[in-house]
């Protein structure tokens, strides 16, 4: 393994250059995240943490700059060709599984994430059914008992926190968590976050996330990176994230982004 | 009436194999794939030039299918490769089928099959049936031998990474899954399906037409919805079914309607659009403001 599970090295990324709707994404970003590490990013609308995220997963190619992996230069990879060492977590609930298949079914997809898909290996795999029963129970939602369900068919929460399972059922190198508990209901949202947490911590999985809540962003995690017109702003670990509070934070956000915190959901 | 609906029965399951093909794209692959049309064709024209060269029936059968296969090859990569929308690289390759199946037929709209050998033919031979049996017999073989091939292969890894990809498929992409290799995989089964399908037709009704693939997308269509509304889609095993009887019955139909002294040939394809009209409009009649999705088994939320 090598000593930094993540490198960005001067990552710039502009969308749309030489148009009228040119918007500068991320500028000169340089990251470093070791193993293990769970980093929380937090910062305003349009700040690049989706970019920043979907730099890392290969969806977006960057302009200039490196993404390294685990050692492994992965700037001109796609994000299929990435996704065996990534997990992702979507905000929309419905993005993370396929609908018009089952639960098992999904699961099954992601035991095998990055793998070559044989055209005759059953997908399903009878020897695989006590361990995703064991895991979906872990879940405390019931879904042990409704394995043979259609996804389309479980509510948003379940929904989330079954993508949760999937990105971690093969361990990844790097779990990426985009406001992933957004659009749930507090409860819901609360539950996922423990889920996560003991995920993460159980596996001790490198991860990213982004969230809008700051208090999440202090209470989870290791490490605190705030976000600003495609930069990184602010950078705290250890003691220093730990003595931090949602007014400091705040003080320093608007600081940083040179205007009033209007939206209430930052500081819930 | 009896031997109407036999031989509409046997029509309806050389159909079922366009059925299935357009299964894949429609529904499995989300993918409105008008190749269809071209590809029945194709596979009928390729066979009958075959056969009237005095290659085997067997032959000329399977080299429909490869043919059907590269058609679908064709219009995968143009949609994914080039990124033309599907809708327009099915018409494109559509369009480009019409030119080749004339090529193949010798310029000529069509191409008769009499006094020649067919597999409905070698069939009836082998057995001692008449070509009325044989023609039931080859099309319950080689439907139930496709359908069982295909639901084997859906369950595959491979198999799953295809629905996936008609599903969801960002997730599947973020799963590791190229999913332009998926669509393209998936329109090459559904053609070749299609191809095989016309190949048989052709050797059936005893000649290949540049024509006889019009329509065919609706047809297939039609056999998806009638077997779903009448025969239920809660897994996939019951899905393919559905659609195989779903295209004997539209058959039946078709043929009993015909019996009506007022109808003629010429009125087919406006019975089947009002079949399929009406067949997609009563779902949503029995649910109101309920959203109908482009789902086969589980619930609809």
């Amino acid at each position: 393994m090598a000593e930094k599970m993540l490198e960005l090295k001067g990552v710039t990324l502009v969308f749309q250059p030489g148009t009228v709707n040119e918007k500068l994404a991320l500028f000169e970003l340089f990251l470093d995240v070791a193993p293990g590490e769970w980093v929380t990013v937090i910062g305003g609308n349009g700040a690049g943490k989706t970019t920043l995220l979907n730099v890392v997963s290969g969806v977006c190619l960057p302009q200039s700059g490196r993404v390294l992996l685990d050692g492994e230069d992965v700037t001109a990879k796609k994000e299929y060709q990435r996704a065996k060492d990534i997990g992702r977590v979507f905000q929309d609930p419905l993005m993370g599984t396929a609908p018009n298949m089952t639960v098992e079914e999904n699961l099954a997809m992601a035991k095998i994430r990055g793998e070559k898909r044989s055209s005759f290996r059953t997908g399903v795999k009878r020897a695989d059914s006590a361990a995703f029963e064991e895991a979906l129970a872990g879940l405390g939602l019931g879904l042990e008992t409704r394995k043979k369900t259609a996804v389309g068919a479980l509510s948003g929460g379940q929904r989330q926190a079954l993508t949760l399972l999937m990105a971690a059922l093969k361990r990844p190198k790097l779990l990426l968590l985009d406001e992933h508990t957004a659009a749930l209901d507090p409860r819901t949202a609360e539950k996922v976050m423990e889920e996560t947490e003991s995920i993460v911590r159980k596996h001790q999985l490198t991860t990213l996330m982004i969230t809008h809540n700051m208090r999440d962003a202090l209470r989870y995690g290791d490490r605190l990176i705030m976000m600003e017109r495609g930069r990184i702003a602010l950078d705290i670990s250890g003691e220093e994230k730990r003595q931090m509070t949602v007014e400091k934070l705040l003080a320093r956000f608007e600081q940083e982004s040179g205007s009033r915190v209007v939206n209430d959901k930052l500081v819930l | 009436m009896l031997s109407v609906l036999l031989s509409a029965a046997s029509q309806g399951l050389l159909w079922a194999l366009v059925a299935f093909g357009v299964f894949i794209t429609y529904r499995i692959l989300d993918f409105a794939d008008l190749t269809t049309d071209g590809t029945v064709a194709f596979g009928g024209a390729t066979c009958a030039l075959l056969i009237t060269v005095g290659a085997d029936p067997l032959l000329a059968t399977f080299a429909a299918t490869v043919m059907g296969c590269l058609a679908g090859l064709l219009t995968g990569v143009l949609a994914t490769k080039a990124r033309i929308p599907a809708i327009l690289s099915g018409i494109l390759v559509q369009l480009a089928l019409y030119s080749i199946n004339l090529r193949v037929m010798d310029n000529k709209s069509n191409l008769a099959l009499l006094r020649k050998p067919t597999v409905f033919r070698a069939v009836a031979d082998l057995l001692g049936v008449s070509n009325a049996v044989s023609e039931l017999i080859v099309g319950l073989f080689a439907v139930v031998l496709c359908g069982t091939l295909l639901w084997l292969f859906l369950r595959t890894e491979k198999g799953l990474a295809i629905r996936a990809t008609g599903g969801n498929p960002r997730m599947i992409r973020a799963s590791g899954v190229n999913t332009d290799s998926t669509t393209i995989l998936a329109l090459m089964i559904a053609n070749a399906l299609i191809g095989l399908g016309g190949s048989l037709l052709a050797q059936q009704q005893g000649y290949s037409d540049v024509q006889m693939g019009v329509g065919a997308i609706v047809i297939g269509l039609a056999s998806v919805v009638i077997g779903e509304v009448l025969f239920g889609r809660k897994s996939l095993l019951r899905s393919l079914i559905a659609v195989a009887l779903g295209s004997i019955v539209y058959r039946c139909v078709i043929a009993l309607i015909m019996l009506a002294p007022f109808f003629n040939n010429g009125d087919l394809k406006i019975l089947t659009a009002a079949i399929v009209g009406l067949a997609l409009w009563i779902p949503r009649l029995k649910r109101p403001g309920g959203k109908q999705k482009m789902l086969y088994g589980g619930r609809k939320d």
